[in-house]
């Protein structure tokens, strides 16, 4: 596919600006590694990531556990956060960027706001599911009530929670490069809405495959993660 | 909602002391009053029609694509095998990334904003058709053949009965998608629309009208979204328990 | 090929691939004819073939080797015109009430409304379930869900009834119950019934003859003739002649059912 996506453009038979050939988009981004520029962004952006995610896991955590654990909270705000999970969260980032400036912060906001929906959501969902049947057994084998949490109902709701940290990582790196994409400062988002500006092809594409490559790493990172936890 | 009202309030009160600065944060009273004038200006108008028609036209492509195309998929194992981890990898690209591209092959205009709600209502959908496919019980589809059902019989009342809640849940995720996809584009790029609106609000620091605007938009995607949901479950109330988000 | 045989299974064989792909030999020279209005139960260790037979007596399955007659025409496809199935797990249409489950078969045959509701009602009342038309199968119990079953199967009017451990997943007092009113449709109807259990009484119960089935690959290991009068009810579980029966099929089932464990922890 590679050979035929480089015959192609070698002979011109699409744009050169639409679609670079792999060649100049190795030679760019092997030129990219060498400046030192661009480990900067990788690090703004791999910084913002992180924090929007931490924030997002820890916050959704929580508050799933404590809308789950207590049925009348839960009755109430469970089908307000899946109401609300449906705004198209970008038409927020403006808010975003008027609370927290146009550096990392607002990404950060943005981002966590972003994944900490269905974490959260994933999480209520997980606790309240869990069998009862279990719960019972439990108790009847005389569980405390730390035990019957660490040991019933964590257990019980995580590949739940898991498929809502997944999806969270998801949207988190969505939010980050949207954010920084719209409007920033620096961040690998920014660098490709520059390079889209300049029309630099080969650069934008090498930006791009740098995002996959996160991607793909998050990603394996969650799979090595899940199948520590044994969760298919 | 005894709750709502006293936030309202406290947010009325903190405003009105004046701790807090009218650019983050207005009253409640004013994006009100700030909402009627909205809804009376014709460039919202011919911006909210612009936009709707965006989203429409989008959804309607990837329903018209997805589903049809997730059948194909879903039917047969091998063809499934080898596309689902496929459509899972390009679903978890953040599509902003290749914006540009969109730009370039379809311009700033209507074209590009609804080629990327396109892109991201579509595997919501294709998705929710495969795995609804997938999941019909094989028992069924046994006990059918055995009062001799045809193949299309087989696909029209038993397939597409058991498929059809997940595949609302697809349409309506895939909705939520389009107006990502349309919205996030308006953003970015864009001359006319709502996102387009947002932005001359935001650069403007008109904060009331962006306030109301953006309340309003996400009135409307919660309505189209539990509109979606409520037929989902009365689709699917034959289904013995319930099915995450 | 007998001319009286109204179900003739000659030489079936049925191989298939394990998942190791080992050939795995589920059925060997499977020999049997069974008259017309029999109640004929087969009865085996797990994994020794009964599933199978019925599968392919039911068309849904080719053997590897051997034909299958019914009525002297060879079965290769679905023959809904005579046989009808009941499984195990229900099998229901979980969105569509008992009238539509009982219905569907005739659907499925392009028969017209009116005569379809008409069948089904007719059956529906046969089986006891009147006033549970408009009721969906999640509302049901196990033992209302296997009734809704067996009136779909009576409502295309088959001539042969496979039943795969129809009462299988249901509890000992419905069991008995469910065999009774079996039974008494069974008289009523006189259909040509294959039925497929693990209940040694139930086989005793309900059948005319009784095919036990050896360890894979199935075979026929005996095959016991049951005598008891008709009507039967229940009352007859407490004779002796029953319990002797019984015994009898149990120790002949016995020594098989051990094998299939030991092949079980082997596999």
């Amino acid at each position: 596919m590679l050979a035929f996506w480089e015959i192609a453009t070698a002979y011109e038979w699409v744009l050169p600006a639409l679609l670079p050939p792999p060649v100049e988009v190795l030679k760019t981004f092997v030129g990219l590694l060498g400046e030192g520029d661009i480990y900067i962004h990788l690090a703004v952006t791999l910084q913002e990531i992180l924090l929007a995610y931490l924030i997002a896991v820890l916050t959704g955590t929580f508050l799933g556990f404590l809308l789950g654990g207590i049925p009348y909270l839960g009755d109430i705000f469970e089908p307000l956060l899946v109401a609300i999970s449906a705004v198209p969260i970008v038409i927020l980032y403006p808010f975003s960027v008027l609370f927290f400036g146009i550096g990392s912060g607002s990404k950060i906001a943005f981002a966590a706001l972003s994944g900490f929906f269905p974490v959260v959501i994933n999480t209520t969902w997980g606790v309240r599911t869990v069998n009862p049947e279990l719960i019972k057994a439990a108790k009847s084998l005389g569980a405390r009530p730390y035990q019957l949490f660490f040991k019933v109902i964590f257990p019980a709701a995580l590949p739940t929670m898991i498929s809502g940290f997944r999806i969270g990582m998801v949207f988190v790196l969505l939010a980050v490069i949207g954010g920084e994409f719209i409007s920033a400062k620096a961040g690998i988002g920014y660098k490709i809405a520059q390079a889209s500006d300049m029309l630099d092809t080969p650069l934008l594409f090498s930006y791009i495959w740098m995002v996959l490559t996160l991607a793909a790493g998050i990603n394996k990172l969650l799979s090595l993660v899940e199948r520590k936890f044994n969760i298919p | 909602m005894l709750a709502i009202g006293t936030g309202l309030l406290a947010w009325e009160l903190i405003c009105r002391v004046g701790y807090i600065d009218r650019l983050f944060l207005v009253p409640p009273s004013e994006i009100l009053q700030k909402t009627r004038v909205l809804l009376a200006r014709s460039d919202i108008h011919a911006a909210f029609a612009i936009t709707a028609y965006e989203i429409m036209v989008a959804f309607a492509l990837a329903a018209g694509i997805a589903i049809p195309m997730g059948l194909l998929i879903g039917l047969k194992s091998k063809i499934y095998e080898f596309f689902s981890p496929i459509i899972l990898i390009l679903f978890a690209i953040p599509q902003v990334t290749i914006y540009y591209l969109f730009v370039l092959w379809f311009g700033i205009g209507v074209a590009s904003k609804i080629a990327f709600g396109f892109t991201h209502g579509f595997f919501p959908i294709i998705l929710n058709t495969m795995a609804g496919v997938r999941g019909v019980d094989p028992s069924l589809l046994l006990a059918s053949r055995s009062m001799g059902a045809s193949r299309l019989q087989l696909f029209s009342k038993v397939i597409v009965p058991w498929m059809l809640p997940t595949l609302i849940t697809g349409l309506r995720l895939g909705m939520n998608f389009t107006l990502l996809g349309v919205f996030l584009a308006e953003l970015v790029v864009s001359q006319k629309g709502l996102g387009t609106l947002i932005i001359v609000l935001t650069s403007s620091f008109e904060t009331a009208s962006l306030y109301s605007l953006v309340g309003l938009i996400c009135i409307l995607a919660i309505v189209i979204n539990e509109s979606l949901r409520m037929l989902e479950k009365r689709l699917g109330r034959w289904r013995p328990e319930k099915v995450a988000v | 090929m007998s001319q009286e045989a109204f179900i003739d299974l000659q030489n079936i064989s049925v191989t298939y691939l394990s998942r190791t792909l080992a050939p795995v030999s589920a059925l060997k020279d499977f020999n049997l004819t069974v008259k017309e209005g029999e109640f004929l139960t087969i009865i085996g260790p797990s994994g020794c073939g009964k599933s199978t037979l019925l599968h392919i007596l039911a068309g849904l399955q080719r053997p590897s080797q051997g034909e299958v007659y019914i009525e002297g025409e060879r079965i290769e496809t679905p023959r809904p015109d005579k046989v009808a199935m009941v499984f195990q797990e229900y099998t229901l249409f979980p969105w569509r009430t008992v009238l539509g489950n009982v219905e569907v078969g005739l659907e499925f045959k392009g028969i017209s409304k009116q005569e379809r509701r008409e069948r089904a009602l007719e059956k529906i009342k046969l089986v006891g379930l009147q006033g549970f038309e408009t009721r969906y199968p999640h509302e049901l119990s196990g033992g209302m869900k296997q009734r809704v079953a067996i009136a779909r199967a009576l409502t295309v009017d088959p001539e042969i009834l496979l039943m795969d451990e129809p009462f299988g997943a249901l509890d000992e007092q419905t069991r008995l119950v469910l065999g009774e009113e079996l039974m008494r449709i069974w008289e009523e109807t006189r259909k040509t019934i294959i039925f497929v259990t693990h209940s040694l009484s139930e086989a005793v119960y309900l059948s005319d003859r009784i095919v036990v089935m050896t360890a894979r690959p199935g075979r026929i290991k005996e095959v016991l003739k049951v005598d008891f009068p008709h009507p039967r009810r229940p009352e007859i579980m407490t004779t002796d002649a029953f319990e002797d029966l019984r015994i009898q099929l149990l120790r002949n089932l016995y020594d098989e059912s051990k094998k299939a464990v030991l092949q079980e922890n082997k596999a």
